[in-house]
């Protein structure tokens, strides 16, 4: 459970406040890290780093109400860096003609289901909101926070990313 | 607070939530585990020190062989697999990989062969290339130098870069003042060339009087003109209802999808979908605007089959983003007749008309910009094929294409014109190159603007001038890019890039020659420092001087501003905190007045004095529970808010704004139970008329459901009248379709409120009885 005395806890160094903070969060964190990698390994990397950062910068956390928002963020920053990084990734295998690398990356992704490349058709910032809320189950202020948009701009693209979502869902692609 | 989407919204989530829950959780990843590494690390030091985020930046090599620049990237071994040993290992070296300065090539050398050869200034801040080879060259180059150097007007970073501090303002340019004299007449009518009856009629509600939006319903007063979905077919038809109080009938249904598959056969896409009969088209969305005896449906297919990787080459480098413009000839309502199909890449944003020109915006990624590499084979328009923007199956040519001075080069921003008196082709297409990520299109009297989110890249501030360690504030930017469109012939027309983020299109707005805009503000605090680190060239391990920063996640914040920028695109006039901690909401700029809503808690709204644009001031901030996002000025004496109550039910707030000074709430309307109308994020969706005394929107609502068998989620368009002082429900319609796909209106003595699955339903303007309902 979150409430402000756990973060307080956490931010005086409680490790069992901080651990009992993650455990609230952890499997939202890794299938939002998980759903916008698209890749077990990135998750854990994409997590890994977040939860390190989160655990140096804790007691610097002032809207202690606001912790999820503030991980996910985190989190989202991790992920958007990781996302950069497959363009350029891809760029140098098409460089290098290196497409047997290209295929390991693909079968490293053990998991992949029909929504998960449905996501695709997204922009990176709508694979975000698409994740903090539905899997997250965050509200639209909440992605607003880690987004930087307004919640209504939030509930906005949401509605428009889920309907590409669903155009690509129904056929079957 | 708790969000209230329609059903179909909340299935769909409750989907992905179900999808991920099957996602098996990395055992890595655990509390127990991520506990021991962390405990693990700690032994080791590497948690101690800044309380901030190290940067994970894995390594680049740069290689200049004189004629390419490839861009080369090593992936780090980063934590795969990892026990807590090899991720603090790991770590420390993450920590000194980022690397600038070292190895650097001379920036003098990639601007002089890049920049300055290539590149043509056609506006401020604004270049062409004369090819796409140069162009992809640039961007390898652009991207290679801003991760390599610094651009040399960035040396003031040891400033804290508060919200005036930093503004990187472009220098003078010629503002072409061509603000073409636009009637203001938006309800009346230079479209209804019909036999001119009912010139009273309510045109969808739009951002700026005299450019008129398309939408999913339309009207020129004497017929009606909708898109309704066929969800059996995939489709979606258009119907033309003749608009004739109780004596309307339906007079036309054409399928669209039928259309682009019969008769749209002669170009590209006929032809391919003739040789591959697998191919699916199918359709989930589209949006109509009318001039005339001329209508535009402007629909974004979906595109599936076996060989479709083939028919990309076609038309369109990806499947699924191209947009196709059906222009109808509906002199003849009862069997309107496509005349013209013009397809664009992209996905659809919108579509403004002024003066008998259309104006289309798509977005379209851009990806593969190293693929020309590949195609050594081939020619340059060949290889560009692959990625660049295809307009009626042909590229467009790389003169058309313009680049801005930014940090990435994702999105290509595309505006394709029509003149509506010559729809046998485009009038003109123009396509921006720039950053990604969320873009708002604002068209004012004169000009274009678009306004995208910048990537902060705050690595360029650091140079060799910088002290050896220290922190920066860094705000988070947003790019403006104008562009004038006389005439149907689009325009570079300066840039500029602000600190801040504009919400939507309401939020900044143009007049007197002065851009004015209200936006929400974020801060990142980051501390540096300058040390020796070990980095991989792409052979071997090195060691050099480099920047090491931290992201501050405890010192980081937000706000809200205002700023003035006059024809120039130079900041004259500034509220650099309108509130701290609160973004902004809902705006609405009325000539020298702005009305600003922000929020946290409490829903201050703001007047501002903008007649002196040096010195915009705060007359008032009025503080009432809840907030709104949609503004709209009644008369002259009342201003309508669109927002949530403190219970997060809708409400509809009026305003006193006959003193700026002591703006009041002087009545508030709830709509207990219901949560959502799109209404509060679309205004087309919401139909406002002061004439005629009425306001409109469809709402969500739970309620007994249509067999009276049990309470569901219905929709309900409703319309109110302000009476006495206070907004009166004066039309519950309950109707069988989406809630977002309604829209109301008046025309002549009648409302008409229209819903994609329901029809028209017609209701008396006198005693507000049904009088029709024409399925």
């Amino acid at each position: 459970m979150i409430n402000e005395t756990i973060v307080k806890q956490a931010q005086n160094g409680n490790k069992q406040a901080f651990q009992s903070l993650y455990q609230e969060i952890y499997e939202d964190m890794y299938r939002m890290a998980y759903y916008l990698l698209q890749s077990k390994e990135d998750a854990e990397d994409a997590v890994s780093e977040a939860v390190f950062d989160m655990y140096r910068s804790i007691t610097g956390l002032k809207k202690t109400d606001a912790f999820k928002a503030w991980a996910m963020k985190i989190l989202s920053v991790k992920c958007k860096q990781k996302m950069k990084e497959y363009v350029q990734r891809r760029d140098e295998e098409l460089v290098q003609d290196d497409y047997a690398d290209a295929l390991n990356l693909e079968q490293q992704v053990v998991q992949r289901t029909d929504i998960m490349r449905a996501m695709n058709v997204l922009e990176k910032e709508e694979k975000i909101i698409v994740v903090c809320s539905a899997i997250a189950g965050m509200s639209s202020d909440e992605v607003g926070s880690v987004t930087g948009l307004k919640s209504a701009t939030v509930r906005t693209k949401l509605k428009r990313a889920l309907a590409k979502m669903k155009g690509r869902l129904e056929a079957g692609v | 607070m708790s969000d209230r989407y329609d059903r179909d919204i909340l299935e769909q989530m409750s989907l992905i939530n179900e999808d991920a829950k099957n996602i098996h959780i990395s055992e890595q990843i655990k509390p127990e585990n991520m506990m021991k590494r962390i405990e693990e690390m700690e032994k080791k030091g590497y948690l101690e020190g800044t309380s901030g985020v190290i940067n994970m930046v894995d390594i680049m090599d740069k290689k200049q062989d004189g004629t390419r620049k490839k861009k080369r990237r090593k992936r780090m071994a980063m934590f795969t697999g990892a026990g807590a040993t090899i991720v603090a290992a790991t770590l420390t070296v993450v920590m000194l990989v980022h690397q600038i300065g070292i190895n650097k090539p001379a920036s003098s050398d990639v601007t002089s062969v890049y920049a300055d050869n290539m590149r043509r200034e056609i506006s401020d801040g604004v270049y062409v290339l004369s090819g796409y080879k140069e162009l992809n060259d640039y961007i390898v180059a652009m991207e290679t130098m801003r991760q390599n150097d610094q651009t040399e007007d960035m040396k003031g970073f040891g400033d804290d870069m508060t919200l005036n501090g930093s503004m990187e303002i472009a220098p003078e340019i010629e503002y072409s003042g061509t603000d073409s004299e636009i009637d203001d007449d938006n309800s009346g009518d230079s479209s209804a060339g019909a036999s001119g009856e009912n010139s009273d009629y309510s045109d969808t509600n739009v951002r700026t009087e005299g450019v008129a939006e398309a939408d999913i319903v339309k009207t020129d007063g004497r017929y009606i003109y909708h898109l309704g979905h066929d969800y059996d077919e995939k489709s979606v038809n258009l119907v033309i209802t003749s608009a004739e109080g109780a004596d309307s009938e339906k007079i036309a249904k054409v399928s669209i999808l039928d259309d682009i598959k019969e008769k749209a056969v002669e170009g590209e896409m006929g032809k391919f979908l003739k040789n591959e009969p697998s191919t699916k088209l199918e359709i989930y969305g589209a949006e109509l605007i009318v001039s005339g005896d001329k209508l535009v449906v402007v629909v974004q297919p979906h595109i599936s089959g076996e060989n479709i990787d083939e028919y990309a080459e076609y038309i369109t480098s990806y499947p699924d983003s191209m947009v196709v413009a059906m222009i109808y000839d509906i002199s003849d309502k009862s069997t309107p007749e496509l005349v013209s199909t013009l397809t664009l890449e992209g996905a659809y944003d919108s579509c403004r008309m002024v003066n008998g020109y259309v104006y289309i915006f798509t977005d379209m990624a851009n990806y593969d910009t190293s693929s020309i590499y590949d195609n050594d084979g081939c020619t340059e328009e060949e290889a560009a094929k692959n990625y660049a923007p295809k307009v009626c199956g042909e590229l467009l040519p790389a003169e058309d294409v313009y680049i801005t001075d930014c940090e990435s080069f994702n999105q290509y921003h595309i505006i394709a014109t029509i003149d509506m008196n010559d729809v046998s082709k485009f009038n003109d297409v123009k396509a921006i190159l720039g950053e990604s990520g969320f873009v708002n299109k604002y068209v004012s009297e004169g000009n274009i603007y678009i306004i995208t989110d910048m990537q902060n890249e705050y690595r360029n501030e650091l140079n060799d001038t910088s002290p050896e360690n220290g922190t920066i504030k860094v705000q988070e930017q947003s790019q403006i890019l104008r562009l004038s469109y006389a005439d149907g012939n689009i325009t570079p027309n300066g840039s500029v890039i602000i600190d801040g983020s504009v919400g939507d299109e309401f939020d900044i707005d143009e007049y007197n020659g002065y851009l004015r805009m209200a936006v929400s503000t974020y801060y990142n605090e980051i501390t540096y420092n300058r040390t020796e680190v070990e980095y991989y060239d792409g052979i071997e391990w090195l060691t050099g001087m480099d920047w090491v920063y931290t992201e501050n996640w405890t010192s980081w914040g937000e706000g809200s501003a205002l700023y003035v920028y006059d024809e120039n695109l130079e900041l004259v006039g500034s509220i650099s905190q309108l509130k701290e901690n609160e973004q902004v909401y809902g705006v609405r700029f009325d000539g020298d007045i702005a009305y600003v809503v922000t929020y946290e808690q409490t829903d201050p709204l703001f007047t501002i004095d903008l007649s002196d644009p040096k010195n915009p001031t705060v007359m008032g901030a009025l503080k009432i529970p809840g907030f709104s996002t949609y503004l709209h000025k009644w008369d002259d004496n009342k201003l309508i808010g669109l927002g949530y109550d403190e219970y997060e039910y809708i409400k509809i707030s009026i305003f006193d704004i006959t003193d700026k000074y002591d703006v009041k709430e002087t009545d508030v309307y709830s709509l207990e139970e219901v949560y959502w109308t799109e209404a509060l994020s679309n205004h087309k969706a919401i139909f406002v008329s002061p004439d005629k005394n009425l306001i409109g929107f469809a709402v969500e609502d739970y309620c007994l459901n249509k067999d009276k068998t049990r309470y569901d989620y219905c929709t309900v368009y409703k319309i109110f009248s302000y009476v006495e002082g206070k907004p009166t429900e004066i039309i519950s319609c309950q109707l069988d379709g989406l809630t977002y796909e309604t829209r109301g209106m008046y025309i002549g003595e009648y409302i008409y409120i229209v819903n994609e699955n329901d029809g028209v339903i017609v209701y008396n303007m006198t005693d507000y009885s049904q009088v029709a309902h024409v399925k």
